[in-house]
């Protein structure tokens, strides 16, 4: 049985194709003014990948901001399970799942099947997201890409104590003047990010094994604060983290279609019994 | 935090840092090289600290006296479950005095939470811990880190919460509640009424007799007459001490040194009873008068008499020192030393020296001034207006502590009540007494050294031009 | 226009019918907030008592001046209508010092020249709920009589409390026969209409509100079930009198089935002893009713009546939300979630904010994400 996923949030989408719990398309694009577009397209480049159409699909679910306004879904279900499922999907020992995007940072606790049982999300303070640390890199002068690399060479970490930007410029404009090493400020900047991050994660109690997905978790400066301060080495996808959403509303989506296929069958059947023979 | 820190009860280092404080020699060279080294091997916070209570000779007499008198205070609170005594955790704002009566140790919630700064880890990792755990991020400051501390089992658990200060505001009334609910200690409650008029003395009395009892039997303890007495006298006489000091803070230029305002506020909310705050004010006093007999005032001179309206900021001492030896700025009062209506207790039985401990409570800071409307008899406007007169302040700031809420919400009235009757100006300020991250020191100082400029041109301008 | 209708069009305007037509009839209208203000004491001398809300402000610039960002929305909204004179048709605003920012929220009001009401009191209520407490609260409440037979020329009569008494037990009475039908497995009635009655009880006379709702509730008994299926939820948390929240909430396929809100089953659930001194029987009522979490050390008891409500309706899981600064609930919240998780009942913990600025998008994704949990 075919099933489709779609992901749109508010900087990518996602579209993910599952055939019996096989991935065969997952892709990923830069958000169109319209999710509706953005869904469309990924979906379309999906497809594409596979040579199937839209009618092969037997059930499709969607997720993420705006995942409400997704014609061609079935259904739609929250990025929070979404996130949990597909992150246990690729990783069955996952328990805790900490997504940092670049609006929001969400931790996700599932069970041993991958389905959500606790969360906490910040999606009001840039401080935690991926917004602070673009930020901070800027004040630094750095390239968001190019900060973990830099911290690498610390020698020691600078710490950054302010949790409003306005005032963590002026922190790191004064690190800067008193001649301290960009490289150990950078170190600062990635502890600081990591601080945020655990405060969130610990509202929602953490259990091992713990994944990590989002935008920043290619900061491994930002990632090895967060092993340290959380006592734990993330379990590593062997797929793009990125398309865990959508590849969670595929999972979903399987189920939901096996599930009106059993409802389908038990009618049918109902049907035959009570109808002429 | 290091496992050795975690194995180590948090109060316990607490004191260890206070006994090494307590022991300043009298001469201290700051030019010599092994002082030298003792500051460079300091972190930053412990050096302004350090330099603070320690660099002007007046102020490190009186630093020595106090820190003694605290690291003893603080030493008993380790040891009293050794001695058989009870622990009981209490708001700031409720007196002493009947838990030394009853042989008890009384530790003030806020001073606690304040003491977390001392500690290697600072106040920080507590504030974070409450939060995670549940606690609301906007609660207040000044109780969170000691809920942090319980959350981390850094220190053992008191034998009783006395939340004796209801209705000052939400945050002190809420969290003794937390704390009882979610640790499962004990709680007693005493009820403050609206009004500051005799009937409500007499509800707040009867309400504190109550809990007076209750503390009998959690002590194990009666009430012994003599004893009492005995504590009264050393209170009364520590509060008159403290009244002549303040009493010198009228004169122009006030010679009673910034610093003096914090032992005074510790003094006054833990010591209060005991022979330890008689010697501290008598040591102060002394230094007081010989400053004010030899002229000595704030450096290079007296250019603002400052006031904060409310709270200020606590997160670093090395404020004090900043307004003393750089900017000529005498801090005459802040709400957490409004102490000049506080009664003397009349000690002719126990019956009026319980009634002398009620009134004394219903008169400590913020419960006198915020139990009910800001424009009651004894409220914060009329006190204000008292206070700014009497001390000759020249400008207020509001600090504006982010959890404090109904201060928040009345302050503009109150600020364009004192312009508008006494012609003084307020500063609005945003941040946090006890979280220095959420506005750092220099954009306080920035902030406020931008306000004095526009108070004493001349002054401040070129203390801007000399410090860039 | 059947009865639910007629209830839901009162809380559309501002002032609505039922009020309009009193005032027509020269009779006076105060303004309240808070549940320990005992209604019947104005009700009984002809004054009907209308909770006060923030609906209809579209933004608290003005209020935001005197209260700040860090005071709660709701009272701001409150104050931002008294200072636009939105409430301009009361004689007067009676408030309670029920927590900081609504207290605060009176002071800016009634300081100001123009925008106070010709009447404005703050009744003081004890943090505790403790018999010295009572006789304060008893004497305050008298206080307050006396202040309003002087103000406006009326006498509390014996007689006349004793009926408004029986008026208002009439109307908890029936609201909760209608949190009885909300407890059965597929109930008539949405939590957003229950909430929208309940409310409406506080801003019209009830000798017009009780007639409507025994309509209503007889209409419930042809109305199809609307909860098939969905997963019951039981909402507590800050000050809740605009439906919005919870047809949010219902919007996603769920049903809300109790609460333990100060406008819904707090205000319901007792009722005034109605023998004995009814003065007497009113105070202590209002002062010992299911306590707000401002009145200190009876979490016990705001916690048994929580688990009570969710074993009645059988609830699925809990939403505990609070008004963003609200401490008072936000650290109640804290405590409920940490026992009611114990318990092994599924909870999730909302900020949110009152009035215009209000985030529906915020709390759908959260609340959808909670239900796909307990689903």
């Amino acid at each position: 049985m075919i099933v489709a996923g779609c992901d749109v949030g508010s900087l990518t989408a996602e579209a993910v194709i599952l055939d019996d719990g096989r991935i065969l398309a997952a892709e990923i694009i830069r958000v169109r003014p319209r999710a509706e577009q953005s869904a469309r397209e990924v979906m379309d480049l999906a497809l594409a990948r596979t040579g199937l159409s839209y009618d092969d699909l037997t059930y499709t679910v969607s997720t993420g901001y705006g995942r409400e306004t997704i014609p061609f879904a079935d259904h739609n279900i929250s990025e929070i399970s979404c996130h949990g499922r597909g992150a246990h999907f690729l990783a069955p020992s996952v328990r805790t799942v900490i997504d940092i995007g670049g609006q929001d940072c969400k931790a996700i606790r599932v069970d041993a099947s991958g389905f959500l049982e606790d969360f906490v999300m910040n999606d009001k303070c840039a401080a935690g997201t991926g917004r602070s640390l673009e930020l901070m890199s800027q004040y630094l002068g750095v390239d968001f890409s190019e900060l973990a690399d830099l911290a690498a060479q610390a020698e020691r970490t600078i710490t950054i104590t302010s949790q409003c930007s306005i005032f963590s410029e002026l922190e790191i404009m004064h690190y800067l003047m008193e001649d301290e090493r960009p490289a150990d400020i950078a170190a600062g900047i990635c502890e600081a990010m990591a601080r945020r991050v655990k405060m969130l994660v610990g509202r929602v109690g953490v259990r091992k094994d713990l994944a990590i997905s989002g935008g920043v978790c290619k900061n491994r400066g930002v990632v090895a604060c967060l092993e340290e301060m959380l006592g734990a080495t993330f379990v590593p996808f062997d797929q793009d983290p990125q398309i865990v959403g959508a590849l969670g509303a595929a999972l979903f989506a399987a189920e939901r279609a096996k599930r009106s296929a059993r409802k389908t069958r038990v009618a049918t059947a109902a049907a035959g019994k009570g109808g002429g023979s | 935090m290091t496992q050795a820190q975690q194995g180590q009860d948090a109060i316990e280092r607490m004191v260890a840092t206070f006994n090494m404080a307590g022991n300043l020699p009298e001469e201290i060279d700051f030019e010599s090289a092994p002082v030298k080294a003792l500051l460079e091997s300091m972190d930053e916070r412990r050096r302004k600290t350090f330099l603070a209570m320690a660099k002007d000779p007046d102020t490190r007499k009186m630093s020595v006296v106090f820190n003694r008198g605290m690291g003893r205070y603080w030493d008993s609170v380790v040891k009293a479950r050794d001695q058989g005594r009870k622990v009981a955790f209490i708001p700031f704002n409720f007196s002493p005095e009947i838990f030394y009566a009853l042989n008890m140790v009384p530790v003030g919630v806020e001073i606690l939470d304040t003491m977390t700064m001392t500690l290697e880890e600072g106040i920080h990792p507590y504030l974070d811990l409450s939060v995670e755990r549940g606690l609301p991020e906007t609660m207040c400051s000044a109780q969170r880190a000691v809920v942090g501390l319980l959350e981390a089992e850094a220190m053992a658990k008191p034998d009783i919460l006395v939340n004796g200060a209801l209705g000052g505001c939400d945050p002190n009334t809420k969290i003794f509640e937390y704390m009882g609910e979610k640790f499962d200690i004990p709680t007693i409650f005493v009820d403050v009424p609206y009004y500051h008029d005799r009937r409500s003395f007499a509800y707040y009395e009867r309400g504190f007799r109550e809990v007076v009892k209750i503390l009998e039997e959690v002590s194990g303890n009666k009430l012994d007459e003599d004893r009492l007495r005995e504590i009264c006298t050393l209170s009364n006489r520590a509060s008159e001490l403290a009244a002549e000091i303040t009493e010198l803070k009228r004169h122009v230029p006030n010679p009673v040194p910034n610093y003096f305002n914090m032992n005074h506020l510790a003094t006054k909310l833990t010591l209060m009873g005991t022979q330890d705050a008689v010697d501290f004010y008598e040591v102060a006093l002394d230094r007081c008068l010989d400053r004010y007999h030899k002229g000595k005032h704030v450096l290079p001179e007296e250019r603002i008499r400052f006031m904060f309206m409310y709270t200020g900021f606590y997160f670093d001492n090395s404020f004090y020192s900043w307004f003393q030896e750089e900017m000529g700025v005498s801090l005459v009062m802040d709400v957490l030393i409004f102490l000049d209506h506080i009664p003397y207790i009349d000690t002719t039985n126990v019956d009026t020296m319980l009634s002398g401990l009620a009134a004394v409570n219903m008169n400590l800071p913020m419960t006198r001034q915020l139990k009910g409307s800001h424009n009651l008899h004894g409220g914060w406007v009329s006190d204000l207006l008292y206070y700014v007169e009497r001390y000759k302040a020249d400008c207020l700031a509001f600090s504006g502590h982010t959890a404090c809420k109904q201060a928040w919400g009345i302050y503009r009235v109150v600020a364009d009540r004192v312009q508008k009757e006494l012609g003084v100006p307020a500063l609005r300020m945003e941040g946090d007494g006890w979280d220095s991250r959420i506005t750092p020191m220099e954009v306080i100082q920035e902030q406020l050294t931008e306000f004095f400029e526009t108070l004493n041109p001349e002054a401040f301008a070129q203390q801007r031009v000399t410090a860039s | 226009m059947g009865a639910f209708e007629k209830l839901a069009e009162v809380s559309t305007a501002f002032p609505s019918g039922p009020v309009r037509e009193w005032q027509d009839q020269g009779k006076r209208v105060i303004g309240y907030v808070c549940t320990y203000l005992p209604e019947e004491m104005l009700s009984a001398m002809d004054v009907l008592p209308v909770r006060l809300g923030g609906m209809g402000v579209s933004d608290t610039s003005r209020a935001d001046s005197y209260l700040s960002r860090v005071n709660c929305s709701f009272a701001r909204c409150c104050l931002e209508a008294g200072l636009e004179g939105r409430y301009d048709f009361l004689d007067g605003a009676i408030f309670v010092n029920g927590c900081d920012h609504i207290r605060r929220g009176f002071e800016n009001w009634s300081v100001q020249e123009t925008a106070a009401l010709p009447f404005m009191y703050l009744l003081p209520v004890p943090h505790r709920i403790f018999p010295d407490g009572f006789i304060w609260f008893k004497e305050e409440v008298g206080r307050l009589t006396e202040a309003l037979e002087r103000r406006f020329g009326l006498r509390l009569e014996e007689e006349r409390l004793k009926e408004a008494i029986a008026e208002a037990n009439r109307t908890r009475r029936l609201l909760r026969k209608l949190y009885d039908i909300r407890t059965v497995d597929d109930p008539p009635v949405s939590g957003a209409e229950a909430l929208t009655v309940a409310a409406t009880a506080a801003i019209m006379p009830k000798a017009v509100f009780n007639p409507l709702l025994e309509e209503f509730l007889k209409e419930t008994e042809s109305r199809p079930g609307v909860g098939h299926d969905k997963p019951r939820l039981f909402v507590a948390g800050s000050l809740m009198d605009d439906p919005e929240f919870i047809e949010n909430v219902e919007d996603l396929g769920a049903i809300v089935v109790s609460d333990s809100l100060c406008i819904g089953a707090r205000s319901i659930w007792n009722l005034v002893e109605e023998n004995g001194d009814p003065f007497d029987a009113l105070c202590r009522r209002y002062f010992e009713h299911e306590p707000c979490p401002r009145m200190s050390g009876e979490f016990k008891r705001r916690f048994d009546f929580v688990m009570d409500q969710i074993e009645r309706s059988r609830a699925d899981g809990v939403i505990l939300e609070h008004i963003k600064f609200c401490d008072q609930h936000g650290t109640d919240n804290a405590l409920f979630k940490h026992f009611l998780e114990k318990e092994g009942i599924p909870v999730i913990e909302l900020e949110r904010q009152y009035g215009p600025l209000a985030d529906a998008g915020r709390v759908r994704t959260r609340v959808q994400a909670f239900l796909e949990r307990i689903g």
